[in-house]
């Protein structure tokens, strides 16, 4: 019985969706160019030869036709009659509208074409455009692998690449080097990255030797839907969560995105470091018509990341890691970083584009950035120097001294005992704690240890205006003004005062130095002079030093680019000018007179002029010649030769003058592809200042270097070549030769009393610059399979790595009469880093889901090998230890402090899009 | 009074000549998803609607239509000569084309349309436009693509239509051939049997009257160097190859200059094929023609206003949609065209 209701049940389903299933067309007809509805037309159905007339209102309909191929034809009077084919499926087929023609003379009506003269419509068969929506080869394989060695293309400093947001450059404005910081952790939001390599001209700027780079934010280019990635990996972060959306460009002429990120934990390598940092990001956009457009964007990443700090090989051996940081200490049982970087400098933007014609454009740009900038360091005013590492805690001191503590300065440090490898808290707090006081500077304890936070707070304004105009299919004009205004200021503050209550804000080497004034160990005079001592300060105070740098520049620039049968030209060129100047916010007791107020100004006046060849030998092969001379005003940070004090500009400072040239060929056959560039670079009249404690004078020094010049030149090559179904062989070299080209010159500067007190050369001529591998090379394998699958395994191999080198170590100042030829030599030779070879792995895959959703997996494994004494950086120590055992002093340099690549690491991504 | 019939008579003969030596335009272009904003029950159009994934609205779907009326009005100005056949991939149903006649700029050149709907999932279908003044409709077929291992197989028709032009007949083919989804190579073989179906298209129409002309486009998912093109349509890349009964595809030597219509991960694909019988090549009567400014035979239509201009997808076809990002463009291919003439 129950069976059988059941049956019925089902079968009455089954009828029922059969009726439902069964099809039928209806649609309405209209007039072709009046768009009226036609009624009285007869419809017919074939097969089946049923014949409906549309009603008044244009509409007809079949129903209950079966699913099947059908014709239909439309005859009216006074028509052309119409058959179109019908497919029916299991549903009513709607023909919204069936538009048939009215019967007439044909006549092609081209008067039209008369009105049609404005424009002129070239020849379609311009060349193709080249394209370059990926990284070339060498970029490509030098980004995603020779990064892990710090290597520099062309061994040039970030601060020769411009990296612009939205139009405008945003490379800093105090040091020139590249803002990446500023928006990390938003790769979302900054994805959208149009990039020129070496001296390719920008379309948002002429650039200068290491390319430029245009980073697009505007939410109607980005990528609509929302995107959700998780990071794990023990690199640099343990965790990473990404969560953007964007709106693409709605009907109403709005659109919007937004990003948050945020970046959790430390390494696996080095002890005491990590991430505290978030990402913010919004944008909305309108679109007012088709040729006005205003945008306005505003983000931040505020960043807390522990400092790693290089230590030498004797420590890294006695700890038995090449990853021992000696930056940290225990303080209640957990690990507490004295060098923490915390920053949260925002930017907002504003982006107007008006398209004045489908040819030319307006762009006009104005940003500003603001907000803090901070690095913290532990200070101290009186005691021996508490950091673990300092080389009078090394048991190398005793054993240079023959000093019978030797073998228990090893064993300590083997055993770390009493955490002699790490910073003492405990021992500072109670330090401070029993501070001495002193009821003149208030109640409580006067702090002799400290955390400071040094800060470098910028306002920076920046404005331009950009006119693109596209002369026909092959040529273009782009020119652009820029200005920008900056106010960084340069104080330090009191992070920390680590169980005592206050600071006592004086210059701890002017009070070693000349005890018996008062006056002269005051950073803050004006305070002095008013209430007779030192002004404390309390956490959140400034004290130490407190000074703007101010900068004015603006520049005009334009470029022409122009193909001409299988030749592309562009000539670009730009005028600037900056001026800068230090503005002493306190009168520094050692400086009356020279530290506050203005200094005189800087100013510079600067010109680059540019050429781009690009030669189609060929189809797939190209050959591309570049050229470039500019000049760049110095930055302020070499500027000055001790801004901390006083305004005295740094000796023989002057604009830098920079001339490169290279040559590329290019083949692309298929995905055979291949590129092989030879560069020449000489970067000359650079400046620089150290200032540091001098073993010679025994003082704290300014050591001012200019007329630096530089030598860059070398060759590079890559090739992929397909093997077989998705796989590839794919591989990169680079050989190249940076070394100084003179002896720079040098002014070295006691900085208690700005007194000369040596000058000369520097014997840099000959040898290498440093900070990244001369030769690099990569081979390896990619796969990109069927169903979204692909993978890479790469060798990467590199040699002609140096130490960067102390000046002083290769001036006459460290000379004695009684050095040998070998001595001198040794002195001034420099560190080459062994050669080194890493093996690195990716796998991933992705999952479109219903064509809308994507899932995608990532997991890539560097050094493989898990070598971890490859050197990727250093520097020697400024310091020298005295050996006065004889009449004469001898001097010996201090060891030098190493950077080591990781061991094997990981980082898997896992991502998912709508 | 002699003058002035010298006169007439020059004035006759330049516009005689002007108006007769105007050569016809043959042109294909695929149009990137041109859907209508309604929801089709039978065919996967969702994405295409303004609830779907793509807010596919009106306002869009106008922005996109004023498009491609651009883009054939300046193919037609280039010679101000309306294009006389038009073949189009990509489209949703025949409505979509009558929008696309019924633009003012369009609307002089009295388009009529041969269309039929496809099997395919998506419901994007192939069709023709052409003007009724040159060409003289006999008929039209869509002809269904057989795949032999794979009898469920649906993809878009060939659709044909047959006429004459002067007084010539001719055989017109537009396909949309099986997409590399799945990879080049593992998918090639689909290509191959549209291509071969495509040959064998011609050769039936051929054995019936060896005079036919015959003109074969389409966007064919493959470059004029790869086999289903050169070797399983037959579509000869040098004049000198083209023996009685094969094709010749103007566009094998721009391909192989480093000229495509769309690009991919770096590269120009030249897809977009227009082929000619031999009995255009070196038959009486109308024949395949060159444009004075060009070396080849095959044309590509590519104004900047169809390119990208920044980021770093400059340079490549100004799209519709990335993804489900409206870019406003006009197709990520480019169209291509040939002129025939006496």
């Amino acid at each position: 019985m129950k069976i059988k209701n059941l049956l019925i049940l089902l079968l009455s389903i089954v009828s029922f969706s059969a009726y439902a299933q069964s099809g039928g067309i209806k649609g309405k007809v209209l007039e072709r160019t009046t768009r009226d509805v036609v009624g009285a037309v007869q419809v017919t159905l074939m097969p089946g030869n049923l014949t409906v007339s549309t009603n008044s209102d244009g509409t007809f309909s079949f129903d209950l036709v079966e699913k099947g191929e059908y014709s239909l034809m439309f005859e009216s009077p006074e028509y052309e009659a119409l058959t179109i084919a019908v497919r029916v499926e299991d549903s009513v087929r709607e023909l919204s509208s069936v538009i048939i023609i009215p019967e007439e003379q044909i006549f092609v009506d081209d008067t039209i074409f008369a009105e049609f003269d404005s424009e002129t419509l070239e020849d379609a068969s311009s060349l193709p455009s080249s394209l370059s929506a990926s990284k070339d080869l060498f970029s490509s394989v030098a980004s995603y692998e020779f990064s892990e060695m710090r290597f520099d293309v062309r061994g040039y400093d970030s601060r020769y690449s411009d990296v612009y947001l939205n139009g405008i450059r945003f490379n800093d404005a105090m040091t020139g080097y590249t803002p990446w910081s500023l928006w990390s952790g938003l790769n979302d939001a900054t994805r959208n990255q149009e990039i020129t390599s070496n001296m390719t001209v920008g379309d948002v700027g002429v650039g200068g030797i290491g390319g430029t780079t245009n980073i697009n934010t505007l939410p109607s280019a980005m990528r609509q839907g929302l995107r959700v990635s998780l990071v794990n990996g023990n690199a640099m972060y343990r965790f990473r969560a990404m969560v953007t959306y964007s709106s693409g460009l709605q009907d109403n002429g709005w659109a919007y995105a937004f990003s948050l990120s945020t970046r959790q934990g430390g390494n696996s390598y080095v002890d005491g470091v990590y991430y505290n940092t978030f990402g913010y990001f919004a944008a909305i956009e309108k679109q007012f018509n088709s040729r006005h457009r205003l945008s306005l964007m505003f983000l931040g990443a505020p960043t807390e990341r522990g400092a790693q700090q290089a230590s030498t090989q004797e420590a890294y051996d006695l700890v038995g890691s090449n990853y021992y940081n000696p930056n940290w200490g225990w303080q209640d049982g957990e690990m507490r970083n004295t060098r923490v970087r915390e920053n949260h400098e925002p930017i907002a933007m504003l982006n107007y584009r008006f398209d004045i014609n489908d040819r030319a454009q307006l762009d006009i740009a104005t940003s500003f950035r603001f907000g803090q900038n901070g690095y913290s360091a532990l200070t101290w005013q009186y005691g021996p120097d508490p950091r673990p590492d300092y080389y009078r805690y090394l048991p190398s001191f005793y054993a240079d001294r023959n000093s019978p503590e030797a073998p228990w300065a090893y064993e300590w440090w083997k055993n770390n005992t009493n955490n002699i490898r790490h910073f003492n808290f405990d021992n500072m707090y109670n330090n401070n704690y029993n501070g001495y006081q002193d009821e003149r500077y208030g109640a409580g304890h006067r702090s002799n240890y400290m955390i400071e936070e040094r800060h470098t707070d910028q306002l920076d304004w920046n404005g331009n205006a950009r006119f693109t105009y596209l002369i026909d299919n092959d040529s273009k004009f782009i020119a652009g003004v820029n200005a920008r205004a900056n106010r960084t200021q340069y104080y330090t503050e009191v992070k920390d005062l680590m169980g005592g209550d206050y600071w006592v804000d004086v210059d701890k080497f002017a009070e070693r130095d000349f005890g018996s004034s008062l006056w002269s160990s005051q950073n803050n005079m004006d305070y002095f002079e008013q209430y007779g001592i030192a002004p404390v300060a309390k956490e959140g105070d400034k004290f130490g030093y407190n000074y703007y740098a101010k900068l004015i520049s603006g520049s005009a620039w334009a470029m022409y680019t122009v193909k001409t049968g299988r030749l592309e030209s562009t000539l670009a060129g730009e005028l600037g000018y900056t001026s800068f100047w230090r503005t002493g916010l306190w009168r520094k007791g050692l400086f009356p007179t020279d530290s506050k107020g203005d200094s005189a100004a800087q100013d510079y006046l600067t010109y680059k002029i540019k050429a781009n060849l690009n030669y189609n030998i060929a189809t797939g092969h190209d050959l591309e010649m570049n050229a470039v001379y500019m000049e760049e005003a110095p930055e302020f940070r070499s500027a000055f030769v001790s801004p901390r004090t006083r305004n005295r500009a740094t000796p023989g400072i002057t604009t830098e003058q920079i001339t490169s040239v290279d040559l590329t060929y290019n083949m692309r056959i298929g995905d055979l592809k291949a590129r092989v560039s030879g560069y020449f670079t000489d970067i000359n009249d650079q400046s620089k200042v150290l200032s540091y404690y001098d073993d010679v004078a025994s003082s704290f020094t300014n050591f001012a270097m200019s007329n630096i010049d530089t030598r860059h030149f070398g060759l590079e090559a890559a090739v992929s070549v397909p093997l077989y179904r998705g796989l590839a062989f794919e591989g990169a070299v680079s050989w190249g030769q940076y070394t100084y080209d003179n002896n720079p010159n040098y002014v070295q500067i006691q900085d208690n009393s700005d007194k000369d007190i040596a000058s000369g050369k520097v014997y840099w001529e000959d040898f290498r610059v440093e900070g990244a591998p001369q030769f690099a090379t990569n081979v390896g394998l990619s796969y990109r399979g069927e169903r979204s699958i692909y993978a890479s395994i790469d060798l990467n191999y590199y040699d002609n790595n140096y130490l960067s080198m102390s000046p002083l170590y290769r001036t006459d100042r460290v000379l004695t009469p009684s050095m040998s030829a070998e001595e001198i030599s040794y002195m001034r030779g420099q560190e080459k880093f062994d050669a080194a070879y890493t093996l690195n792995a990716s796998i991933g895959k992705t999952w479109y889901i219903n064509y809308n959703y994507m899932l995608g997996v990532n997991l890539q494994v560097k050094n493989i090998l898990n070598n971890q004494s490859i050197k990727t950086g250093g520097y020697e120590q400024t310091r020298l230890s005295k050996q006065m055992d004889s009449s004469v002093t001898d001097y010996q340099p201090f060891d030098s402090k190493y950077f080591y690549m990781f061991g094997t690491t990981y980082y898997l991504n896992v991502y998912f899009r709508f | 009074m002699k003058k002035r019939i010298i006169f007439i008579l020059l004035f006759a003969t330049i516009f005689l000549v002007g108006f007769a030596s105007k050569p016809y335009k043959v042109v294909f272009y695929n149009l990137e998803n041109l859907f209508d904003t309604i929801n089709d029950p039978d065919v996967a159009d969702e994405e295409f609607t303004p609830s779907g994934s793509k807010k596919w609205t009106g306002v869009k779907y106008h922005k996109k239509i004023k498009n491609v009326e651009r883009v054939f009005f300046d193919m037609a100005a280039l010679d101000k000569n309306y294009p006389a056949v038009i073949g189009v991939s990509e489209i949703e149903n025949r409505s979509v084309l009558e929008d696309v006649i019924a633009t003012p700029k369009l609307s002089p050149a009295n388009y009529r349309i041969v269309h039929y709907d496809s099997p395919e999932r998506r419901g994007v279908d192939v069709a023709f436009m052409y003007r009724p003044d040159i060409f003289k409709l006999e008929g039209s077929f869509p002809v269904r693509v057989v795949m032999p291992d794979i009898p469920d197989y649906k993809t878009r028709d060939i659709v044909t239509m047959w006429g004459t032009i002067d007084g010539e007949p001719f055989y017109f083919m537009v396909g949309h051939w099986s997409s590399r989804i799945g990879g080049k190579s593992a998918s090639e073989f689909r290509r191959v049997v549209v291509g071969a179906q495509m040959k064998s298209l011609a050769d039936s129409v051929l054995k019936a009257n060896p005079a036919t002309k015959i003109i074969a486009m389409g966007d064919f998912n493959d470059d004029p160097t790869d086999k289903s093109v050169e070797e399983a349509l037959g579509a000869k890349g040098r004049l000198r190859d083209v023996k009685v009964g094969d094709f010749f595809n103007p566009f094998y030597e721009m391909f192989k200059d480093g000229y495509g219509t769309l690009a991919y991960r770096d590269a120009w694909n030249l897809f977009d094929n227009i082929v000619v019988s031999q009995t255009l090549v070196d038959g009486d009567g109308l024949r395949l023609n060159r444009s004075e400014t060009s070396e080849y035979y095959g044309n590509i239509f590519k104004q900047f206003y169809m390119l990208q201009r920044e980021g770093n997808f400059k340079g490549y076809p100004l799209r519709t949609y990335t993804g489900n990002s409206f870019k406003g463009g006009f197709s990520d291919h480019l169209p291509v065209y040939i002129y025939i003439a006496k």
